[in-house]
């Protein structure tokens, strides 16, 4: 890539914010004053380390080190700035102080009566610390309502998204997506139709106040599929001491003319004691989206979801129930719907899609309509002499219906409909500190069936099929001043039973079973006051998914028969021969070095993974099945060793307490350690500089420009795809807002310009990049109101 | 203490064996699904115009669908400088369906494209129209040349471009829309 082109726009840049801050106070101010935070525990005064302390006027945060201190060296003497600082499991605190040369404040946190941040909030307390993560929460967060989880985390280091159009997003974690990653929705692993890259999950971002991303492996603690990593969506702690309040978020867009509307509405009840409730919904409507030179037909989308959570707790114990259900209809890109090869190529040979229209709201087929609903039961008692005991039950119910482009009225029949149903127990026991020794152990239970819906006129995608899956765990740490380790093991058992038909149209009834162990090791360690190091080696394993084993049939969007595991030469072989199959098992070593120096601040993710009996979708060129429609490629699922090895970092720069520049960088290579091939659908590499300049005043307005480049994916040879991978791109984004108090109430307003050029690209994490360009210039407008 | 620790641990327990006692319940098998939408034969009738009693029929029979085993073709041999009035029926033999009618009831939203290689054809018309007055090509007028071989490809299309430069005459390039049969036939004209 050509970093010399990015020079020139990073001038511009800076001369806009130069310019800019004529506009505001001139502060010639001191601003290298310094800020020592000492977090303790109210009761008994023990360093709370981990405790995170944000900065509003900075938008910028910091974790506590193991004596529970942290450090900011460059405030502006004679400012005002407002801190929050959080822990789990106690309550929140916000100070505000004006800044002098020197000072040292000792904060006192008192252990919560909030029933949450005991009870729900597993993620972020068992997140193995030794781990790489990643976090969007404060005003970043605020900046990505409306968008979709995919779409949210996507710029973050590391991150990507797979996309079907601009409706559909999947998280991919370090190259992996789908299958491979797990979301902790609420505490409760998401079961959605996670395994067809067309399927994004089924998740409202706005029930979550924090969204918290592993990137390393974490099969001991959630068990199977944990491969690439997790995301981890939570809440805010329900509040019982608080009478009444909430949120209000609007966002407007003019691509896609897009109005999002989300409340929130919380509080507790006087007449009964120790008890929150919460309500939260969300309404989205947008319409067809627009590339530059063109409208995107039939890529509207419509959303209505909302929660309901209530909470009870005393001292020693709690219990809380939460309610959530999502409900979408997306519309797809009318002209990705194709008949046969030659309608794919002549799409890929055309400079604008086929099928144009005026902007319009309306969602025509094909189209996905998805509902899926949460509830969630857990509670937990503390014993005296044992621990914490907590227990958790999650049900879900997925419904997916796909509408396809049909014959003789058959469109308003659902080409595709698919019932997943889901319940899973957790039983947990966080025992009591053994000397240094802190730990857990858990049993889990998972009980999974999927039917499909009869009288759609189409064979099924995947099978009938009923899994079972236990696991039984221990994650131990062992803490000392500068330095902890950590290490875990679990065992799992995985039943499948499958209802299926073969050639001959006969049932056929096998069943499966999956037994596995995994186990993870990590150090964290302070080699001094500004450098911090840890490391994680970790297992994980996933057995193949039915529809890796079973799926034999035509793929419309890429005009190809895709067959699963078992099916040799277009038969289902013998079905009950597993020995052919094997799970895939991975090793993830992931390794996070921090620096925190002056005004230097670093984070850097190398990590290396092997995945063995790795499964995907071997393209088989010159492999052609005849039908009446025409010929189609072939594409047969197998199964491989792979490596992955990257790295992904940032590194901070403040110029002033105000202005500061950031720098990330992300870059996988995935390798078919058979072939000695590169493995296709990986992310591009990925730079993105972004400069801040943050104004004091009333407002404290910020503005935010950044430039990122994506380099084309060239390990791909052309002839294992339909068309050569895209050519690389750059973008550049401009976001302008500001937050004030009116009284207790929180005020905030961003204007985000994405794709300012309006440039025309197209990227190769877009599954419908073989038809249409990406998105042209987005401004949106997002209000939000916190009370 | 002891008598809430019961409870609890009871309270699990009922937890514990409901959910799998509703999950565990036994199903009733799945049935297969009529693959409804599917054409699996596609025959061409050629009838001489000056003797309706010679009849050639060019077909492709893929009677387990898509996958499988692939389709049978039944290739047409014609009279040269002959005229043919050509029809075209389409079945799902799986269902046993006539997808003729299906495409008859939807004329303006499909249209069949002939794309012949070789000299074997002089002229092909389109014979039928839809509501708005543009060719279907269920019926059609074909014209054979003079002696020879060559290739006849039968494309119909699913909601094509009927107003787009050239589709009215059977020319393919603007048509767009997505395939639903695409089949090629060997013709010898002797």
């Amino acid at each position: 890539m050509q970093l010399k082109s990015l020079f020139p726009l990073y001038f511009l840049f800076s001369s806009v914010l130069i310019h800019f801050s004529f506009f505001f106070e001139a502060s010639g101010q001191d601003c290298s004053a310094e800020l020592i935070l000492e977090i303790q525990d109210a009761d008994n005064a023990d360093p709370l380390s981990g405790a995170a302390v944000w900065i509003n006027q900075l938008d910028k945060g910091q974790a506590a080190d193991n004596n529970g201190i942290v450090k900011f060296s460059t405030l502006c003497v004679g400012q005002k700035y407002t801190v929050d600082i959080h822990f789990i499991g106690y309550e929140e605190l916000r100070i505000e102080f004006v800044a002098k040369e020197t000072q040292k404040i000792q904060v006192k946190l008192n252990q919560s009566n909030i029933v949450l941040s005991e009870v729900v909030v597993d993620g972020e307390r068992q997140i193995a610390i030794t781990q790489a993560t990643q976090q969007l929460r404060g005003q970043a967060l605020s900046r990505s309502r409306g968008k979709s989880l995919g779409e949210s985390l996507k710029d973050l280091p590391g991150l990507n998204s797979l996309q079907t159009g601009p409706g559909i997003s999947k998280p991919v974690i370090q190259g992996l997506h789908s299958n491979r990653i797990l979301i902790l929705n609420n505490g409760i692993r998401q079961e959605g139709q996670q395994w067809g890259a067309e399927h994004a999950p089924e998740i409202d971002p706005f029930v979550a106040s924090k969204i918290t991303v592993i990137k390393g492996a974490e099969g001991v603690k959630y068990g199977p599929d944990a491969i690439g990593g997790v995301i981890i969506l939570e809440p805010e702690d329900l509040r019982i001491n608080k009478k009444f309040g909430g949120e209000i978020n609007t966002a407007g867009m003019t691509n896609s003319r897009m109005g999002v509307f989300s409340t929130i509405f919380e509080g507790n009840i006087s007449t009964l004691n120790n008890f929150g409730w919460r309500v939260q919904a969300s309404v989205k409507r947008g319409g067809d989206f627009q590339a530059p030179d063109y409208n995107l037909m039939n890529t509207g989308v419509k959303e209505l979801n909302f929660s309901l959570a209530g909470g009870w707790n005393t001292d020693n114990k709690g219990l809380e129930i939460f309610f959530s259900r999502f409900n979408t209809d997306i519309g797809i890109l009318r002209s990705a719907h194709i008949g046969n090869l030659t309608d794919l190529e002549d799409a890929i040979g055309r400079n604008e899609p086929f099928y144009q229209r005026d902007f319009s709201y309306e969602i025509d087929n094909p189209r996905q309509e998805l509902k899926h609903s949460l509830l969630k039961l857990n509670g937990y008692w503390t014993a005296p002499n044992l621990g914490k005991i907590k227990a958790k039950y999650g049900g879900q119910w997925n419904l997916r219906r796909e509408f396809d482009v049909r014959r003789g009225g058959r469109s308003d029949r659902a080409a595709i409909d698919m019932d997943l149903n889901t319940h899973s127990l957790d039983l947990g026991l966080e025992h009591k500190a053994i000397g240094s020794l802190k730990g857990e152990v858990g049993i889990t239970g998972i009980y999974q069936q999927n039917r499909n819906v009869p009288g759609t006129g189409v064979d099924p995608l995947i099978p009938f099929f009923n899994q079972f899956t236990t696991g039984i765990f221990l994650i131990e740490k062992y803490i000392k001043d500068n330095w902890q380790l950590e290490f875990g093991a679990r065992y799992d058992h995985r039943e499948l039973e499958v209802k299926t038909f073969n050639e001959s149209n006969q049932l056929v009834n096998p069943k499966y079973s999956f037994d596995n162990h995994t186990f993870s090791i990590g150090g964290q360690i302070d080699l001094n006051e500004s450098i911090r190091l840890s490391s994680n080696l970790g297992s994980a394993w996933r057995p193949p998914h039915v529809s890796e084993l079973f799926s034999n049939g035509l793929h419309h969007g890429v005009a190809a028969i895709e067959r699963g595991l078992l099916y040799e030469g277009g038969i289902l072989s013998d079905v009950e021969n597993i020995e052919a199959i094997k799970a895939e098992s991975s090793l993830k070593w992931v390794n996070t070095l921090s620096i925190n120096k002056n005004k230097w601040s670093a984070v850097a993710n190398p990590y290396i993974q092997r995945i063995n009996n790795f499964v995907y979708l071997e393209p088989k060129p010159g492999e052609f099945v005849l039908t009446v429609r025409g010929a189609f490629p072939l594409q047969q699922y197998v199964q491989t060793d792979a490596q992955l090895v990257g790295f992904d970092g940032t590194v901070n720069y403040d110029f002033t307490t105000d202005l500061n520049a950031t720098l990330s960088y992300s870059m996988v290579r995935a390798n078919d350690l058979n072939k000695n091939e590169a493995i296709i659908w990986m992310p591009a590499d990925r730079y993105n500089f972004s400069l801040r300049k943050n104004f004091s005043g009333k407002f404290s307005p910020f503005i935010e420009g950044s430039v990122s480049h994506v380099a084309r994916q060239s390990r791909v040879s052309d002839d294992r795809d339909f068309t050569a991978a895209p050519d690389a791109y750059q973008l550049i984004d401009l976001a302008l807002g500001g937050s004030t108090t009116v009284g207790s109430n929180n005020l905030s307003l961003f204007i985000d310009v994405e794709n300012l050029m309006n440039t025309s690209y197209r990227d190769y994490m877009n599954r419908l990049r073989y038809y249409a360009d990406e998105l042209g210039r987005n401004i949106s407008i997002r209000f939000q109101y916190q009370f | 203490m002891n008598y809430k620790t019961t409870m609890n641990k009871s309270l699990l327990l009922l937890l514990f064996a409901s959910i799998f006692a509703s999950a565990c319940s036994s199903d009733d098998d799945p049935e297969p699904e009529n693959e409804t939408e599917i054409i699996t034969r596609v025959e061409m009738k050629f009838t001489n115009t000056l003797n309706t009693s010679e009849v050639v029929t060019a077909k492709v029979d893929d009677p387990d669908g898509p996958g499988g085993n692939d389709p049978i073709f039944t290739h047409p041999t014609l009279k040269p400088g002959t005229v043919y009035s050509v029809s075209i029926e389409l079945f799902n033999d799986l269902e046993g369906e006539d997808i003729t009618e299906e495409v008859q009831e939807e004329d303006d939203e499909h249209q069949f494209f002939f794309i012949p290689t070789g000299d074997i054809f002089t002229t092909i018309a389109y014979d039928d129209v839809d509501d708005f007055g543009r060719p279907v090509g269920l019926s059609s007028i074909f014209t054979t040349g003079v002696a020879g071989t060559g290739t006849l490809r039968v494309v119909l299309r699913h909601m094509p471009n009927k107003t787009a430069a050239g589709v009215a005459e059977g020319i393919i390039n603007n048509a767009g829309g997505d395939t639903d049969v695409d089949i090629i036939f060997n013709v010898t004209v002797q």
